[in-house]
């Protein structure tokens, strides 16, 4: 070695795959300890996956059935205290029409509603002879024959949920109507809907004129500076309306803002439940380690070391939660959607960015539940850590 | 070492170190000079400093007053007195303090954490240093699995690993019985004989005492004589 020098010393490279094995086994000395932590972890992880994946799912599955169903614009009230718009006249659909660029318009009526003795279901009422219809997969039966059709179709899981064939009965508030044919659609929402003529829907509900949306669809070659302009035109002309493109829509969706923020604000429950568990389980260890962090100090560990050690203890923790939880919030997931009550309101949508947003939560669990513990564990006196029983 | 023309490696200055609001005086002035390569036993009763002045050598505690010189640079100036233990201080402690979850191995690897040496080296190192403490054959053991005498081994085995320049040993047969003791001792004037290095010694034992270069002898805080030693 060099010739020593007390305040010319080099702070060196870390030795990393004999570091972490000293973590490791730092966490394996109490492994019951180190078990119920991840456990802990694993179960906040696990709620913020779940939560997440079914209120992002609920988003998707709205975004979805207006993409297939080839509407370009939505024209809803900007603000309703309701989970759906509040419906309005549909006079408004003739104006909207009538503007360039615009090549056809649907006014729809969509409500929830209890039938008989089943869950609440979807209900939406289209226009017979209309685009929005195209999409779906007819697999038994017929669509109802026109606006005067007492029909209604039922998607397929809207059909098991309800237990209902074709040549049914429903009874939808005071009316009753048959079930004409089962279909099939891409999107959960409409799968686990009932539809039937626009008109039948708004005399059942005694809400005859009356909406809730306006489906537009824009002629072929349609730029998007022209979108522009007849949203904004839509806007001026109808100041208590807004036009949304497709997507937006559902992200300005009541229910699903409310599903969002319920799911964030149980994550973050659940998360600063993990973070104090955390924190108590690698500050008892730090505790329990003072004599034997006197030792690493003696021996010549930095503190930053000591710190890196302890921090790392606790990354790993959160980390391994993390990973089980996320695989534990899937099967969460999974089984939920396939419960009686849950089967066709919600579908989990898993994507990488959640996978991503999961861990990153996990990190931010170790990093801040060990930060305290790390540094109390590294400001120890070497003197005093050493003489700890 | 009076008249030994040995370059001094660490020497202290009118050191002083009290507890308790200054109510304890473990330390009271204590002025002492070591060459390079010396052997010195720190004897003297329980409660008499022996200990503090250890811990003050070796960067462990700070003095209230005075100063600890290093090869003439105070150890007041050590931005990481850590880092400096590492590349610098070799330390064997009554109770041997090995980490537990750790193998004999891996024990002496530690301060080998704060080198810049390759994997490869700080296992050869320390596959070398256990075979010279005569423990080849127990590299993979646990403390627990080792007798008295063996973690003491280990220990010293530990404390070598950095290449250090001053080992610094405190009671280090304190928990061992006598024919454990007395290998222990062998053990660590041969190395200190084999790698000239300067070791300090802290004992009550004054037969141990005996065998090294010089005898401090402290009481109440205090270096009360240096006497010729056999």
């Amino acid at each position: 070695m060099a010739k020593s020098s007390p305040s010319r010393q080099r702070v060196e490279r870390s030795p990393t795959k004999f570091f972490l094995t000293v973590v490791y086994k730092n966490l394996l000395r109490r492994a019951v300890r180190s078990l119920l932590t991840v456990v802990g972890i694993a179960i906040g992880v696990a709620a913020v996956v779940a939560l997440a994946s079914i209120a992002w799912g609920f988003q998707k599955s709205w975004e979805q059935a207006y993409t297939l169903r080839g509407t370009d614009l939505i024209v809803t009230k900007i603000s309703s205290r309701n989970p759906l718009p509040e419906p309005f006249s549909d006079q408004i659909r003739a104006d909207v029409l009538a503007m360039s660029h615009v090549q056809e318009a649907a006014a729809l009526l969509s409500d929830m509603v209890s039938i008989e003795d089943s869950p609440t279901v979807m209900i939406f009422g289209w226009p017979t002879k209309s685009f929005v219809w195209d999409h779906l997969k007819l697999t038994a039966g017929r669509w109802p024959a026109g606006d005067d059709d007492k029909a209604v179709v039922l998607g397929t899981v809207a059909a098991e949920v309800l237990k209902k064939a074709t040549g049914s009965t429903v009874q939808i508030e005071t009316t009753e109507f048959t079930v004409c044919g089962i279909f099939e659609s891409s999107a959960l929402v409409e799968n686990a809907a009932v539809i039937l003529p626009l008109r039948q829907l708004q005399e059942a509900t005694e809400r005859e004129g009356r909406i809730n949306f306006l489906n537009v669809k824009l002629k072929p070659g349609t730029k998007p500076e022209e979108v522009d302009l007849l949203r904004a035109t839509i806007k001026e002309r109808f100041p208590s309306y807004k036009a949304f493109a497709a997507g937006e829509v559902a992200q300005n969706n009541t229910a699903i803002q409310m599903a969002k923020a319920m799911s964030w604000g149980t994550s973050i429950i659940a998360l600063v439940v993990g973070a104090v568990g955390v924190t108590n389980t690698v500050l008892m260890s730090v505790f329990e380690r003072t004599h034997e962090i006197g030792i690493l100090l003696a021996i010549g560990w930095r503190r930053v070391r000591i710190l890196r050690m302890i921090l790392l203890e606790s990354i790993l923790l959160s980390l391994v939660g993390g990973t089980v939880g996320i695989g534990f919030g899937f099967v969460t997931v999974k089984i939920l959607q396939n419960t009686p009550v849950m089967r066709g309101k919600i579908e989990g949508y898993i994507s990488a960015e959640l996978l991503g947003v999961a861990i990153l939560i996990a990190l931010a669990l170790g990093v801040l539940g060990g930060l305290y513990p790390a540094y109390r564990g590294s400001r120890l006196h070497p003197r005093e850590a050493l003489s700890y029983e | 070492m009076p008249g030994d023309a040995r370059a001094v490696l660490i020497e202290t200055r009118d050191l002083r170190r009290s507890f308790d609001g200054g109510r304890v005086q473990a330390l009271r002035g204590v002025n002492l000079t070591i060459g390079e390569g010396e052997s010195v036993a720190v004897a003297g009763p329980s409660g008499c400093g022996k200990s503090t002045l250890l811990q003050m050598l070796g960067a462990l505690d700070e003095p209230t007053q005075g100063e600890v010189l290093f090869r003439g640079e105070s150890l007041r100036a050590i931005r990481d007195p850590s880092l400096f233990r590492a590349h610098t201080i070799g330390f064997v402690f009554q109770s041997f303090h090995l980490l537990p979850t750790l193998s004999a191995l891996e024990n002496v690897q530690m301060p080998m954490v704060e080198m810049a040496w390759s994997p490869r080296k700080r296992r050869t190192r320390a596959i070398e240093l256990l075979n010279a403490v005569g423990l080849a054959e127990r590299v993979s053991h646990r403390p627990r699995e080792l007798s008295g005498g063996e973690r003491q081994r280990v220990a010293i085995a530990r404390s070598l690993a950095n290449g250090p320049k001053l080992l610094l040993a405190d009671e280090p047969t304190g928990n061992l019985d006598s024919c454990n003791a007395a290998q222990i001792i062998d053990l660590l004037l041969q190395i200190h004989q084999e790698q000239n290095m300067t070791m300090i010694i802290v004992t009550h034992d004054l037969a141990i005492a005996g065998c090294t270069d010089r005898i401090v002898r402290m009481l109440d805080g205090q270096i009360v004589t240096e006497p010729a030693t056999c």
